[in-house]
């Protein structure tokens, strides 16, 4: 009787211990991204590899990535938490950062990553204000990803044939020249613009005027409150300079009012306009597609309206944040923490082609290699000049807020002041 | 009151195709001023064909038409100078009765006062005894109505010609037989010429000055009804007209010792002295033809008889009608009302003369007529 | 007397299916709307109850009014002008030669391809560096205007844009209602006559009024709520020109995130559908003569 019963003790046992593993298996860790490791782009091909290495480092947990549109998956991930289908893992960028922070339906990411950091890694950090960035009452809602600015692209030949130096663009008035001059008519209709605006009020982000406003604010649109600093000195300065491009340079299209941040790659992409901002995201793809010779294309630091320092690079990126009803937050986290951290973030460099975001990473000798140049001229500017402005006021609408004010200026005759107001209004009335 | 003269119409060498059907076949046909002309024939036939180019809806694809002194062919349906009836009355629903008889006068280039039309819509009115309809709908009168309303709308304009498709066909038997009868004699006070479709022998024999007679597209006779009644030029003639279908006997005519006889399936009839003429027929098919009301019971000096036993038996009100089997064919004969046939009964028929009709088995076309040769 | 228990129900069971569907999809909706419309909802997580604020804040604000009247202005221009070449069309493709049922396929290609591309294809038609529209222009040597970038051409625009699509849906309404029109009421008419012109009015136009009232109102309540055409065509501008209260509460429900204010100017927009259609109704019965419709 007694060794019978013995004998099912240590059936049971061996069956538990060989399915355990199996359990272990079962653990699926559901991620809402906008990649999809079955494609082929660069940043595709980074997530499959660093999904890969986890995988193989933790066979306990299975990673299931579900590809969503790109702009409105925050807004997904929020709305998933009221029918409670919210995956796991939320990618969320940063223009729709007010949404994951307003809304509250992120895990606290600090007992569960960001504090097990050790000393070292803090220092090794290249933006560190992006962490402090997504913190909320003293939550850690996010990490980034991988981190993105809106820069001002140039061709270097355009430069080279009216002869102008790069480097010596401090001031608009000194881009409003160089524009002038790269600019090429035929009779009345021109055929290349000096620089390429997005002035629309479409979903947008930030114009030249907006950059203006920020540079002379020593980095800020936002008061307490997310209340939008818009109506002052520098913001008529920064109005007037945008609109001036348009109206008195005459080296951006009336059209400007009717185009988005698309329209206008596109149009730099063809050659029909000379200077043009983008995310730095864009710059491989720019280069590929570019119907002038792409290996031209450079990226210039922002002027500003005094020309002492130069304007600031307005931060934003993709970052991963846990769902609060998830019911697997440490398998999520040990994801998080390796998507982005030193490991994650060689492989986001190469092949993914972004800035690795641990000063570690670039001092490896494999990126000694001249193809990395444009990553650490951006990661050099990001050193000068980030800013992040504050993720929970909703800065595109604000960006629109100014498009429409100087729509407003140049289509309504409206005193740049009095529209600056408007557009303060606008703000404060959403928040 | 209404006064009104007809104009004549001719129709030369008139021809319509649809793809590969022959719609209408090279019609030649004159209409007399003020005369009632009906297009009979079978449905299909190409009746309405002939009305709708003679109102100018369709063109022709070859010939041409005179109204009056005037060639039509190639003139628009209001400068014709005619009035339509549709089958369906095709009344204005939208508008009211007055409204729907004041249309034509409205027209352009008419220029009646509207004091003018009231008194024309009104006058025509009560000549149709519609008077007290004028402001109610289409919808909310009776088909009788609406077909007068139909025929007033045609009036007011004091055409020279009407032409009515199928005007009565929407309506009960009893109600038909009234318009038939007013129809006459709207046309006797009118005086103005009639194109009259209908597929119905009886109304085209009862309302018709002439009737013009129409099978696939092609018009097979054109007469006064008795003409065609008595002396149809082919067996489609003869079978259509009449209430009844005629008796078939395909057969030949044999010249024997004992006279003419024409030999039909399993019967053999001796034909008597008077119709002696007819071995002229001797070498080809033939069919012999007679209505119903010229097969007799009873015997006849000098006519044509036969032995045949009763088969069935219809009474018809002012008649009966009987089937009888003779040799190989059945014949159909009337009796008077009140005589007594029982199934079963031999009996004796008598052929009337004057009822036998002959034709060719091949072309249809009638040989005798009414017991005498065609002409 | 069964019967007569029996029927009332039997209808009921009958009406049944369509009433489920309407409650679903239009009631539910609808409540849904009312009740958000009352409550403060930020960043899509339902707040208090707030009253009428939302209202108070939406009617209040400077561009509410800028939006009614584009509005407005939009669809009774759109209207107009979409019915009048609908009609137009109608008329002409109502024969069937071969010619005739090629035009109709190509008239009916712009309403079939999906509106969001039709109006990128617009954009880019109209856009001065790619457009055709600039380019036919210098061809006749105008100098071209910016449409997109001028208030008033971009609402030009927008109208074209609706024209483009929504002619064909009229003409298709348009010309079902002609062929519902027995021919031989035609043919009488022009032997009793009638001109073309005198056929138009006095008996096509007429019998053609169910099916032209359907189409007006169809085509109202399409431009007053499109959401299409100046979000992917003008994107509301320039200057606000082109922002029509529909684009308005997509903005303020997804980009300012505040579904609270959304849904009481979905309401707003709602009640202005109610009488919009009510005064078209209105204008329609005025001009009826002594018929019913
Ligand atoms: N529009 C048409 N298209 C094709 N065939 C037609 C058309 N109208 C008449 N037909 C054909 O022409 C022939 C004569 O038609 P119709 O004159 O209407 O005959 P009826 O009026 O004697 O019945 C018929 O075979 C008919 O099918
Ligand atoms: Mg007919």
């Amino acid at each position: 009787m007694r060794t019978k019963s013995k004998l099912r003790l240590a059936v049971l046992a061996m069956a538990g211990a060989l399915l355990a593993p199996v359990a272990a298996l079962a653990q699926t860790v559901t991620m809402w991204t906008f990649l999809n490791p079955a494609s082929e782009t660069p940043r595709d091909r980074a997530l499959k590899q660093i999904i890969d290495k986890f995988e193989t480092a933790n066979p306990g947990i299975k990673i299931k990535v579900e590809s969503q549109v790109w702009f409105t998956l925050a807004e997904k991930f929020v709305m998933a938490h009221r029918s409670r289908s919210a995956p796991d893992i939320g990618w969320v960028n940063g223009e729709n950062m007010g949404l994951l922070v307003n809304s509250g339906v992120a895990e606290d990411l600090g007992p569960l990553i960001t504090s097990k950091w050790t000393p070292a890694l803090r220092q090794d950090l290249v933006l560190p204000q992006a962490y402090e960035w997504v913190k909320t009452g003293g939550k850690q809602v996010a990490v980034p990803i991988m981190a993105l600015s809106i820069v001002l692209f140039y061709r270097k030949d355009l430069m080279r044939e009216v002869g102008i130096d790069p480097a010596g663009i401090k001031t608009w008035d000194d881009l409003a020249a160089a524009a002038a001059k790269m600019q090429r008519s035929n009779g009345p209709n021109v055929e290349r613009w000096g620089v390429g605006m997005h002035l629309s009020t479409d979903k947008t982000t930030m114009s030249f005027g907006a950059n203006a406003l920020a540079a002379a604010q020593g980095g800020k649109l936002f008061g307490d409150k997310c209340s939008a600093l818009l109506a002052n000195e520098n913001g008529v300065r920064a109005l007037n300079m945008q609109a001036d491009l348009i109206r008195k340079h005459k080296v951006a299209s009336q059209e400007s009012f009717a185009y988005t941040l698309d329209d206008v790659i596109e149009q730099f992409i063809a050659g029909k306009v000379a200077l043009a901002s983008s995310g730095n995201g864009r710059f491989g793809n720019v280069m590929e597609k570019a119907t002038w010779n792409g290996k031209e294309l450079g990226m210039l630091p922002w002027p500003s309206l005094d020309g002492k320092k130069p304007g600031p690079q307005i931060m934003s990126g993709w970052f991963a944040s846990i769902s609060k009803d998830s019911k697997q937050k440490e398998a999520a986290a040990k994801f998080v923490a390796y998507m982005t951290g030193p490991d994650g973030m060689e492989i986001w460099a190469e092949p993914g082609g972004q800035v690795p975001l641990f000063k570690s990473v670039f001092d490896k000798p494999v990126f000694k290699d001249a193809k990395y140049d444009p990553l650490r001229q951006l990661s050099q500017m990001w050193a000068d000049a980030e800013v992040w402005l504050p993720a929970e006021c909703n800065a595109a609408r604000t960006f629109v807020d100014l498009n429409t004010a100087t729509q407003r200026v140049v289509l309504g005759n409206v005193d740049p002041m009095a529209a600056l107001r408007e557009a303060e209004a606008a703000s404060a009335g959403r928040q | 009151m209404i006064e009104g003269s007809g104009a004549s119409i001719e129709f030369r060498g008139i021809g319509k195709r649809y793809g590969e059907t022959v719609a209408l076949a090279d019609l030649d046909l004159t209409i007399q001023p003020g005369e009632f002309v009906s297009l009979l024939g079978p449905s299909g036939s190409g009746k309405t064909t002939t009305l709708n180019i003679l109102a100018g809806l369709i063109s022709a694809d070859s010939g041409s038409i005179m109204i009056g002194d005037t060639d039509v062919t190639y003139l628009s349906p209001d400068r014709r100078g005619i009035a339509m009836v549709f089958q369906n009355y095709a009344l204005y629903p939208h508008m009211t009765i007055a409204e729907n008889l004041a249309f034509p006068l409205q027209a352009r280039g008419r220029n009646l006062s509207r004091l003018a039309i009231k008194a024309k819509v009104q006058d025509v009115a009560d000549t149709l005894g519609i008077g007290h309809l004028l402001a109610r709908y289409p919808k909310e009168i009776s088909g009788g109505q609406q077909q007068r309303v139909a025929l007033g709308r045609a009036m007011v304009r004091d055409p020279k010609v009407f032409l009515l498709d199928e005007p009565l066909s929407n309506l009960d038997a009893r109600l038909r037989l009234k318009m038939r009868r007013d129809l006459k004699a709207l046309h006797q006070r009118l005086r103005s010429t009639i194109v009259y479709v209908t597929h119905d022998q009886s109304e085209a024999m009862s309302l018709s000055d002439r009737i013009a007679i129409y099978q696939g597209g092609r018009l097979q006779q054109c007469g006064t009804p008795a003409d065609i009644y008595r002396r149809p030029a082919n067996a489609f003639v003869a079978n259509f007209m009449g209430e009844r279908e005629m008796n078939n006997l395909p057969g030949t005519v044999v010249q024997t010792g004992g006279g003419v006889v024409f030999k039909a399936e399993g019967l053999d009839l001796t034909l008597p002295s008077t119709l002696s003429g007819w071995a002229r027929f001797h070498d080809r098919a033939v069919t012999l033809g007679i209505r119903p009301q010229g097969v007799q019971i009873g015997q006849r000096a000098d006519a044509t008889q036969c032995e045949a036993v009763l088969r069935l038996v219809e009474h018809a009100g002012t008649e009966q009608f009987f089937y009888a089997q003779a040799g190989g064919v059945e014949l159909s004969g009337a009796a008077a009302p009140d005589t007594p046939l029982a199934i079963g009964d031999r009996v004796s028929l008598t052929l009337l003369s004057r009822e036998l009709y002959l034709f060719d088995t091949a072309s249809g076309a009638a040989l005798v007529q009414g017991g005498d040769l065609a002409a | 007397m069964m019967d007569g228990q029996r029927t009332p129900f039997q209808a009921y069971r009958y009406l049944l299916p369509a009433l489920v569907l309407e409650a679903g999809f239009v009631f539910a909706p609808l409540a849904l709307s009312l009740f958000y419309s009352v409550h403060r909802v930020r960043y899509y997580q339902l707040g208090d109850f707030n009253g009428v604020q939302n209202y108070l804040d939406v009617l209040s604000h400077r561009l509410f009014l800028n939006s009614f009247l584009v509005t407005c202005s939009f669809s009774l221009m759109a209207l107009a002008l979409t019915f009048a070449v609908g009609f137009g069309l109608a008329l002409f493709l109502n024969r069937d030669t071969s010619g005739s049922i090629l035009l109709r396929t190509i008239v009916l290609l712009p309403y079939v391809i999906a509106m969001l591309v039709g109006s990128m294809l617009l954009k880019w038609i109209f856009s001065t560096d790619a457009g055709l529209v600039p380019l036919a222009a210098a061809w006749f040597n105008i100098t071209s205007p910016t449409i997109l970038a001028d208030p008033d051409y971009a609402m030009a625009a927008m109208v074209a844009n609706g024209i483009w699509r929504d002619s064909a849906f009229a003409m298709v309404m348009l010309l079902a209602g002609l062929r519902s029109i027995p021919p031989n009421l035609i043919l009488a008419a022009r032997i009793d006559g009638a001109g073309s012109f005198m056929i138009f009015r006095r008996i096509m136009l007429p019998l053609l009024r169910p099916a032209i009232l359907i189409t007006l109102i169809r085509l109202l309540l399409h431009f007053a709520n499109v959401l299409t055409f100046p979000l992917i065509l003008t994107g509301g501008g320039p200057n606000n020109a082109t922002e029509t209260l529909a684009l308005r509460i997509f903005r303020i429900g997804f980009e300012d995130f505040d579904l609270g204010k959304a849904n009481a100017m979905a309401i707003v927009l709602c009640l202005f559908n109610i009488v919009a259609v009510i005064l078209l109704l209105a204008v329609f019965r005025k001009t009826r003569g002594g018929q019913s419709l």
